[in-house]
């Protein structure tokens, strides 16, 4: 204590008593953390303490006994960094002590109101830095996205990641989540819309049914009802003959073995002047379905007479 | 009191840069040319003086043989290994093999060491550094690839220590690159550092949290860099001609190099343009006689591209392992820096795009960022309020040779320093009564491929079967970066140890006979000229004086009058002599001041006594 280096006393009666503690701590306790504190913390807990020292910090003095006391200290830290920051040898060693493995309650530490304050004042300045706002911004959208997700609420899951997406088009979680979401929420879309057109055409409400129907297609693009119905209904009540001549299409490529769905498409081919197809499409249909009267009806019609 | 000078240097392949911070910024030291960059050439003219840098470079074309470039390529490297033997068949100037297999380059007829070649850059930059501050400088950091083995960092040590610095710390240049790319920025998260410079490649990984610069992988290749790129071009302009003319024209060294400086012109010039013409008039002249030939040829980028693909290639597989073993995946990467005049060429930038998946960090400069880092790591070392720390790892890994000649790693590589490791072997024979420690540095599994850093013998052990006899080996690296290692009996308490030393290629007692040869020539000679000049100042004054004192003898008519003027002016001159043959300057200029002042009184009482003469 009494050797003259270049340290004030503060600071050697720090490092004589650290160094003496050295064999009696754990790994966690030479980096100032709580047992079982996590990765992050860890690293950040081994930085600060090589600020400290790390015997660059006192390159060039006299240091005396000191400098081996310091190394002695610095290769310790950088030890428990070592096996606490690499997650075999860190389970290895929380096995080894397993009073260290589960995280002390938060009894252990008691935070101070203090302390609290000072966290949230932290974090609402972290919070109004633009860059950290955005990110925190977008991390609460993918957090509130995923909940929204797992509780079965695409549409708002929707909403969140894709705002998320537009403040950080690069990130790639959101990407990914946002396609399935997109994806769900378009079905789940379509299922509602189907319903209502359902009930609108219970109602007799043919035009507002068609309408429904023709998005409940649009949004779902896999499923052979919706474009059934919605190419039927849009023909019933004389509406875009194109489009239902596409959307029967679709019903039939999605369900190739309805003897229905092959009868309207040859009615809607006939409509726009496509006979030759919708014969082909009749013919189909009626080795699907023999027994369809108006469609023999039809065929008949549609031959030319000798 | 004055803040002390330290300086950084980038002692690179083709160019050096010094760089010191100033005002809590890192700026570079420009030459006394007033350039930023000074070329790594060391040359000795036919008149026997000594050329360092852009003056070196010059003349090269007509003194290849006399001219040393590149020298970091072979600095600290074994003569007989495979490496060097295949790299002596692109150099212009002759290389024999040293007394212990190290290498030894002929320059002005003397057989001169790497160190030494490399210290005449290191001492050029000196200089410039001491011009700039007008105080002499004397502590440096010295950068070196990440991948220099130990023997390579001691040669560097070799030459600062031959150049008259004391090298504080020797660096990995892309660890340095990232200093000066954090310093003074509150950045923090992950880094990669792609440096392709003149004669070597790095990658590295760092983690920077607020000043603290972690290391967390280091890696690369010594021998990939701009000067292979240039090769290929040669080869390429070489065997067109040889397809034309039947002429090798590699055996005509004035012609390889007039070649190597084509190529390098031509391929920096194709990082901008797409076409350019190599022109190399009278470049030989046909055994047979006849006129002399000239070499024209266009080279196109694409062709460039096309010779240097697999070169481009190995950049990106190097930085995929390395990558691997920071357990790092490119995209978490908070940025990627390039650093050297290599990283110009589109298609690396290209690679380099397509790997991290960004645009790398254009906010650096590439030849100059490692200097600026190795001058913040001086002063992060010499000044306390600074914030920097970096926390540097092992470049190899350290081990021991163990039965059956395999070697096992006790420090693994990429481990922060300083750091010690212990573990416990076993004697591997009945009766074995003694072990030999065997200190390896390098990755393989198999001992003889790995460098032998140092070794020695615990004896006495006790008589017992094998694998009884328990033996505690421990590895040390302090801050310093400076192994020992130890061996323990741990029943009898017996222990050997030894510190390791690397060798540069020179013994310690080369080093020293180095030093003193050139001890006293070295300090002398950047004052030299100054000196000169200062001698024939006080001699021009004293001729004065002594014109001046008869007239003044006459002009008192043995009066009383100004005698004592007289006297001083007497004394001055004897002073004057005195001071002549010491060295001091500042003797010289005192004595000068003096007798100036003594003509300026004279001449006035000249002309008062009698007025000028009509």
């Amino acid at each position: 204590m009494a050797e003259n280096v270049d340290l004030d006393a503060d600071r050697k009666k720090e490092i004589l008593s650290l160094e003496r503690a050295l064999d009696r701590l754990n790994h966690f306790e030479v980096l100032g953390l709580r047992p079982g504190a996590p990765a992050a913390e860890v690293k950040k807990a081994y930085h600060e303490a090589s600020r400290r020292y790390h015997p660059d910090r006192y390159f060039q003095k006299n240091l005396g006994s000191f400098r081996p006391r310091v190394e002695r200290i610095f290769k310790r830290i950088h030890e428990s960094y070592g096996v606490l920051s690499d997650p075999d040898s860190r389970e290895a060693y929380e096995r080894e002590h397993p009073e260290l493995a589960v995280p002390a309650p938060r009894a252990d530490s008691p935070r101070t109101p203090q302390d609290e304050r000072r966290s949230a004042e932290r974090r609402a300045r972290f919070a109004r830095h633009p860059y950290m706002a955005k990110v925190t911004k977008v991390h609460e959208l993918l957090a509130s996205g995923k909940k929204s997700l797992g509780s079965g609420d695409f549409s708002k899951a929707y909403a969140d990641l894709h705002l998320a997406s537009q403040l950080d088009p690069k990130n790639h979680d959101v990407h990914e989540l946002l396609t399935k979401v997109r994806h769900r929420h378009e079905q789940q879309r379509a299922a509602e819309e189907l319903k209502r057109a359902q009930t609108a055409e219970k109602a007799g409400d043919m035009t507002l049914a068609a309408k429904t129907y023709v998005s409940a297609a649009n949004l779902d693009r896999r499923s052979a009802l919706a474009a059934f119905k919605a190419a039927m209904l849009l023909r019933q009540t004389g509406g875009d003959l194109k489009e239902a001549k596409v959307l029967a299409q679709r019903a039939v490529d999605l369900d190739p073995k309805s003897a229905d769905h092959r009868f309207l498409l040859a009615a809607v081919l006939e409509q726009v002047g496509m006979s030759k197809m919708a014969n082909r499409h009749l013919e189909e249909g009626i080795k699907l379905n023999p027994n369809h009267a108006e469609a023999k009806k039809r065929q008949k019609k549609s031959r030319w007479p000798f | 009191m004055a803040r002390e000078t330290v300086i950084g240097i980038d002692l690179g392949t083709t160019n050096s840069v010094v760089a010191t911070v100033q005002s809590d910024q890192p700026v570079v030291i420009k030459n006394r040319l007033g350039q930023n960059l000074t070329p790594s050439v060391v040359a000795v003219a036919k008149s026997g003086k000594q050329l360092v840098g852009q003056i070196a470079k010059r003349q090269a074309v007509t003194n290849p043989d006399g001219t040393i470039y590149a020298a970091k390529r072979l600095i600290g490297r074994k003569f007989s290994s495979e490496r060097v033997q295949q790299l002596l068949k692109t150099l212009s100037y002759s290389v024999s093999c040293g007394e212990h297999d190290d290498i030894r380059v002929q320059l002005g007829g003397k057989m001169t060491s790497l160190p030494e070649i490399s210290a005449a850059v290191l001492r050029e930059l000196k200089l410039d550094a001491e011009a700039y501050f007008g105080q002499p400088v004397s502590k440096a950091v010295i950068t070196v690839p990440a991948y220099f083995n130990d023997g390579q960092r001691q040669a560097t040590k070799d030459a600062g220590a031959i150049a008259g610095l004391e090298v504080l710390r020797i660096i990995n240049e892309p660890t340095a690159a990232a200093l000066a790319y954090g310093f003074g920025k509150n950045v923090s998260g992950k880094v990669a550092i792609f440096d392709l410079g003149g004669g070597t490649f790095d990658i590295s990984v760092l983690e920077i949290n607020k000043g603290v610069f972690d290391v967390a992988a280091v890696g690369g290749d010594t021998l990939l860099g701009g000067e292979d790129f240039d090769n290929r071009v040669i080869e390429a302009l070489v065997f067109g001609f040889a397809k034309e003319h039947g002429i090798d024209l590699r055996k005509d060294r004035m012609a390889l190099q007039r070649l190597k400086d084509a190529a390098e012109k031509a391929k920096i010039e194709l990082s901008t343009v797409n076409e350019t013409q190599v022109n190399l008039p009278f470049i030989c002249t046909p055994p047979g006689g006849g006129s002399a030939l000239h070499l024209q040829r266009s080279l196109t980028r694409e062709k460039l591209e096309e010779l240097t693909e697999d070169l481009c290639e190995r950049t990106i597989s190097i930085c995929e392992q390395i990558l691997a073993e920071a357990k790092v995946r490119p995209d978490e990467l908070k940025e990627v820096i390039l650093v050297g005049g290599m990283t110009r060429m589109p298609r690396i930038m290209a690679k380099v795009k397509k790997y991290f998946r960004r645009e790398p960090c254009k906010g650096v400069h590439p030849e100059e960022v490692v200097a600026l880092g190795a001058a913040v790591q001086a002063n992060a070392l010499t000044h306390e309020e600074s914030r920097v720390l970096l926390l540097d790892v092992t470049p190899q890994s350290l081990g021991v040779a163990i039965a059956g000649g395999y070697a096992r790693a006790l420090i693994p590589k990429n481990t922060t320093v300083p750091t010690s490791t212990t573990e416990i072997f076993t004697t591997s024979k009945d009766c074995q009564t003694t072990v030999k420690i065997m200190v390896l540095q390098g990755e393989s599994e198999i001992a003889r491929e790995n460098e032998l850093l140092g070794e020695f013998v615990l004896s006495g052990l006790r008589d017992a079967l094998r694998g009884e006899v328990e033996i505690e080996v421990t590895f040390d690296i302090n801050s310093e970066g400076i192994v020992s290692a130890s061996a323990k009996d741990k029943e009898t308490g017996m222990q050997q140890s030894i510190t390791v030393t690397a060798s540069g290629g020179l013994t310690r007692e080369e080093l020293n006979q180095i030093l003193e040869d050139q001890g006293d020539q070295l300090l002398d000679q950047p004052e030299q000229e100054e000196l000169a000049e200062r001698r024939r100042d006080l001699r021009d004054v004293m001729r004065e004086v002594r014109g001046l004192l008869p007239k003044i003898q006459a002009a008192m008519d043995g009066s009383d009058f100004g005698i004592e003027a007289l006297k001083r002016g007497e004394q001055g001159i004897t002073e004057g002599e005195k001071v002549l043959k010491s060295k001091s300057i500042s003797a010289i200029v005192s004595s000068t001041d003096q007798l100036t002042r003594t003509v300026n009184l004279f001449k006035g009482w000249l002309q008062k006594i009698s007025p000028p003469d009509s």
